[in-house]
């Protein structure tokens, strides 16, 4: 990848901000917002002595495995452990029946183990915790369940119709929160609707329609480190979880209110995270470990999902079917757009009704489109859960919207560009929901271009091989963090008796690097070195501020503004000591340079340890206390939006930005080769380019993967038969272009730390679509289904007859 | 988790074939375990001895004789493979087909003789080993038996080895002079298990006639890797113009029944690929029998 071809173009309103960030400091002094700054969890990552979930050991320690499920669908008849029991070394043995409760994050559909029925081939039905990983996994072979087969439902569009097999028969009992709406007595487990303008109109004033369908199956995050926890639940009530988790407060709120635990008996341990990708946001192993550990007296039960259990047992990525109608006038404009998704979301959709949700009020992806009807129905199936995965939606919606664009682009023989820059969102546009778009919303305009110009889209490229063609796509993208209205963050700065200081956030050290560019904001606001500030990347919800999920690519934007504020106040502190001290108004003092100073007579000050801690005087009196700053941040402005229409304002800020595609493809054997990726993101301001493109490289690598190769394959019986990584694929070095080309634009957002947006999901979304693009340019067959494996370009070939 | 198992490390041939020769049947060859090991945690194999052959000095062996050709001892890797100068030189088809083979952690580990033991018939090291005639030379207390790579498999995992038998080389003939070879692969992604692979070896005089050609297919082609004898056949004694090759590439495709219902590749598809391959590896190794092209061994 050509890390030096990175372009960084400041269009205009950033100087501001600039002139911000310098005015903090002394004007000499070179920001650090903006430096690539080295992570700061690179030297432990490196030499091996960074400390994850998995590797953890605590005295007294059990082991977890669990019995799952054969069927995909069937009522558990009797469970005999009998023989389980008598096994030397088991202490646990649980069943559904003894946890009489139901968990998840925005509906309570969730079994901690399945009771009554199972509902997925790989659905956990006993759980045993013996001292070693060895006896447990020989009692959970001892352990005969019978079962009665129910008829499964796979197709989300069959389990929507009348008479379908009910996955959860009482649905209507679930708590949920009030913004989704299940269908009682069906598999509809949320049905969001949208209407903007009115439909009929728009489509009457059509003078082209074109509709087109979509699938794509459920992928999964892969993550290194699988979902990973130990629990222990001492008998006074105390819990005890340590997990790989992404967000440490989520896991305890949702513990605690289901188990009804108070939350300040829960302490919730987050080291650092072998990935997340969004399969380890909210809750997912935690309550099963917690709850064996209560049956085992309180000693610490440890459970290591297997690669294979990872693949079916913890949450995958939802399935998407996609209905696209859309209106247009003959010179481009789109007058109207019926819109209709529906997602598998397996067995459960505690999150999933949310992934719906957020994507139907998306739906139309990037465009200003005055008549929408629009609807995305999240719906249960018996096949592995779904739940949240990087981009929540969107790269899904934005398979079908984009590849959409660019089959009416064609209908209409206009450029794709072209047809996109008429269409687009911009400052002032209004969106799905009604929002208006405020001044500072980012350029998608000026991503589209740059990415046109670098891939120089309209150039034709040739090959030396006649069996070889080569095609150029483009896909617009959009994203704002699918949040709850009252989603916040907080951070905590301390400064310690030598002048440095701690900084603690609650966002998990996933990888993501969010750590890092925090310590820049810290470093940055308090005119203190980097070096003398130390980010804690490893939570408790003991001790670590709260923080509502490390979700939605708003770490840095939300986290981002904590800091600001905590750091101001530890500012306002060291000011007011000083002022004291030195005899001067408060106001007039300056903190940088490890010094807090007079600006116009720099030599009247005191350095920062002589204040931190209180100032002493030279006859002992001492003054003020250790500076300990606070701040918060909580989203403003957001509402719910109304029920029937799918109006309001869900965003609490917009990323918008764009991805193109240079493919080649052997017309013979169907295999398809990305030659060359060009990204651009109007990402406000960058505080570390480095880990901005890292996000972009590292993210458009696992959208390669889902747009050629990933997906659950599994048979008529419901049984993933692809549970391993040798027949999952994911993209590896050899499935990457030698060249991806990051652009970063930077509009700074008003309300952004230094003008900064989120990037994490942007990168990834609209990957599919660009590439899908492309395989139309180079062999004019329209791919309608992820993933574009190569039989599946050879048969399109073959079908149009070479 | 792995299955209980006794470990044994033997630290010669000697020791290894006495110690089969009692407990042949309830043990299992360790040299990678890049297969012996994935099935084992799968339950599909629960031998009650392991037996790790890597600390047997002998059989980390890699020689060429002008006469008996080249020797690859069973603890040879892959990548040990790919970067020996011998191989390089005298079977470059061997370099090429380890070059796609899986990917350089398993290439570290995996062995030669390992991917011919495990016989599945997508290996990428068993195509090429056919159209060179290797011969397998299996020890035990009884002697040394040798067996062509032609004859070696039975079915999907299943070979002429018997419980007490290591095998402890492969010996591949040089090859005849103004012969090339290719070596070529689709997977659904580019480190994949072979959809299909193609190995072919052919022998051209001066006048540009076929003396000699072999054709083997692997891949999810059937229960094991497939020579194409009649297709063969055709090229002998003529000239491989486009049109040959293309009745030979259908004809080579016509002799695979792969199974329907893999999620790896529809069986039209193999056969289609198939076709395609041979083409164009026949084509290529034409070309390097000509000596207008060199084999291409990029690592």
């Amino acid at each position: 990848m050509s890390d030096t071809r990175a372009k960084v173009a400041y269009p205009v309103g950033l100087e501001k901000f600039k002139a911000t960030a310098s005015s903090i400091g002394t004007m000499q002094e070179e920001s650090r917002i903006g430096q690539n700054v080295p992570r700061i969890d690179a030297f432990e990552k490196v030499v091996g002595a960074a400390k994850f979930t998995v590797d953890m050991k605590i005295q007294g320690m059990l082991y977890a495995r669990i019995l799952k499920s054969p069927h995909a669908h069937a009522k558990i008849m009797k469970i005999d452990a009998r023989k389980a029991q008598m096994l030397r070394g088991v202490k646990a043995i649980l069943t559904g029946k003894e946890i009489p409760l139901r968990i998840g994050i925005y509906v309570a559909d969730r079994d901690v183990l399945a009771r009554d029925k199972v509902r997925w081939v790989g659905d956990p039905v006993v759980a045993v915790a013996a001292t070693s990983e060895e006896i447990a996994e020989e009692a959970v072979n001892l352990i005969k369940v019978e079962y009665k087969e129910l008829k499964p439902v796979f197709d989300p569009r069959d389990a929507m119709k009348e008479n379908a097999p009910l996955v959860h028969e009482k649905l209507h009992e679930y708590i949920h929160s009030p913004v989704f709406l299940p269908i009682p007595h069906t598999n509809i487990a949320n049905d969001f609707k949208l209407k903007k303008g009115d439909i009929e109109k728009g489509f009457k004033e059509a003078e082209i329609i074109v509709e087109s369908e979509f699938a794509q199956p459920q992928v999964d995050h892969v993550c290194m480190e699988t979902h990973v926890c130990i629990g222990q639940y001492l008998p006074d009530g105390a819990v005890n979880l340590w997990t790989s988790a992404q967000s440490p407060f989520a896991v305890r709120y949702l513990l605690g209110i289901s188990l009804g635990i108070p939350l300040h008996k829960i302490n919730v341990h987050v080291p650092y995270v072998g990935g997340g990708f969004g399969g380890k946001a909210g809750i997912n192993l935690e309550p099963l470990v917690v709850f064996l550990s209560k049956k085992a007296g309180g000693r610490p039960v440890k459970f290591v999902p297997t690669r294979e259990e990872q693949f079916t047992c913890t949450p995958s990525r939802c399935g998407m079917y996609a209905k696209v109608k859309t209106g247009v006038k003959k010179n481009g404009r789109i007058t109207a757009e019926k819109i209709e998704y529906v997602w598998d979301a397996g067995a459960y959709a505690d999150y999933a009704v949310n992934v719906g949700r957020a994507a139907g009020y998306t739906c139309a992806g990037p465009y200003d489109i005055p008549n929408i009807e629009g609807s995305s129905k999240t719906v249960y199936t018996n096949h592995p859960y779904g739940a949240s995965y990087r981009g929540f939606g969107h790269l899904e919606l934005l398979w079908a919207i984009e590849r959409q664009m660019d089959i009416v682009a064609r209908r209409l023989c206009l450029d794709p560009v072209e047809f996109r820059m008429k269409n687009i969102l911009r400052p002032g546009s209004t969106t799905a929901t009604g929002e208006q778009l405020r001044e500072d919303a980012g350029r998608l305009d000026l991503c589209i271009e740059a990415v046109a110009n670098s891939l120089q889209l309209r150039k034709k490229e040739k090959t030396t091989d006649p069996a070889k063609v080569r095609g150029k796509g483009i896909a617009a993208i959009c994203k704002a963090p699918a949040i709850p209205p009252n989603a916040s963050s907080s951070a905590i700065i301390k400064f310690n008796e030598d002048g440095s200081a701690v900084l603690l956030i609650g966002e998990a050290e996933f990888g993501q690097g969010t750590s890092t560019a925090m310590a820049q904001i810290a470093s940055e606001e308090l005119g203190l070195p980097i070096e003398k500030i130390k980010t804690v990347c490893q939570k408790d919800t003991d001790s670590s501020p709260y923080n509502w999920q490390s979700v939605a690519s708003r770490g840095t934007f939300m986290c981002g503004n904590a800091v600001i504020a905590a750091c101001s106040d530890a500012r306002e502190q060291i000011k007011g000591i000083a002022a004291q001290v030195l005899r001067v108004q408060k106001e007039a003092l300056r903190v940088a340079e490890e010094r807090v100073f007079l600006p116009e007579r720099p030599e009247v000050g005191l350095s920062l340890k002589q204040v931190v801690m209180g100032y002493t005087y030279p006859n002992g009196n001492s003054i003020g206390q250790q500076v300990i700053g606070r701040g918060g941040y909580i989203a403003t402005g957001m509402t719910n939006l109304d029920p029937q229409t799918g109006q309001g304002r869900p965003a609490i800020k917009w990323t918008f930005g764009a991805h193109g595609a240079e493919v080649e493809i052997d017309t013979e054997t169907g295999q398809i080769r990305i030659v060359r990726m060009v990204s651009a993101f109007d990402i406000g301001r960058a505080i570390n380019p480095d880990l901005v493109k890292g996000q972009i490289y590292g993210a458009v690598v696992q959208g390669i993967g889902v747009a050629l190769m990933e997906q659950y394959i599994c048979d008529e019986k419901g049984v993933l038969v692809n549970d391993n990584l040798a027949d999952y694929k994911i993209a590896r070095i050899s499935d990457i272009p030698e060249e991806h080309i990051p652009i970063m634009i930077q509009t700074p957002q008003e309300d952004g730390p230094y003008g900064a947006r989120g990037i994490g999901e942007l990168a990834l979304i609209g990957v599919p679509s660009a590439i899908g693009n492309a395989v139309c340019d180079a062999i004019g067959v329209e791919m309608m289904d992820l993933p574009i494996t190569s039989e599946r370009i050879w048969e399109a070939l073959v079908r149009k007859g070479k | 988790m792995l299955p209980k198992f006794d470990y044994i490390k033997p630290a010669s041939i000697k020791e290894t074939v006495d110690f089969l020769n009692c407990h042949g049947k309830e043990s299992k060859i360790l040299a990678g375990g890049t297969d012996l090991l994935v099935l084992m945690r799968a339950g599909a194999s629960r031998p009650r001895y392991v037996v790790d052959i890597k600390g047997i000095r002998e059989l980390k062996m890699m020689e060429y004789d002008r006469v008996k050709g080249l020797s690859i001892g069973a603890t040879v890797t892959l990548n040990e493979v790919l970067e020996s100068r011998i191989v390089k030189k005298h079977h470059p088809l061997l370099c090429e087909s380890a070059c796609l083979h899986s990917d350089s952690e398993i290439r570290n580990r995996a062995t030669v003789t390992g991917n011919i033991c495990n016989a599945l018939p997508s290996a990428d090291s068993t195509p090429p080993l056919m159209v060179l005639d290797a011969v397998a030379i299996l020890a035990s207390s009884r002697g040394v038996r040798r067996v062509r790579i032609r004859n070696f498999f039975v079915g999907i995992r299943k070979t002429v080895i018997r419980y007490d038998e290591l095998l402890k080389e492969v010996e591949v003939p040089p090859l005849q002079a103004n012969s090339g070879t290719a070596f070529l692969k689709i997977g659904r992604t580019a480190e994949d298990l072979a959809l299909v692979n193609v190995a072919v070896r052919i022998t051209v005089d001066d006048h540009n006639v076929c003396r000699g050609a072999e054709i083997a297919i692997g891949g999810g082609i059937g229960p094991t890797l497939v020579r194409t004898e009649k297709a063969c056949a055709m090229l002998e004694g003529n000239r491989p113009v486009d049109d040959l090759i293309a009745k030979v590439a259908f004809l080579s495709s016509e002799e695979l029944v792969p199974r329907s219902g893999s999620f790896r590749g529809s069986p039209q598809y193999k056969k289609a690929l198939a076709k395609i391959l041979v083409r164009r590896a026949l084509k290529l190794a034409i070309a390097r029998a000509q000596g207008t092209c060199h084999a291409n061994m990029e690592v």
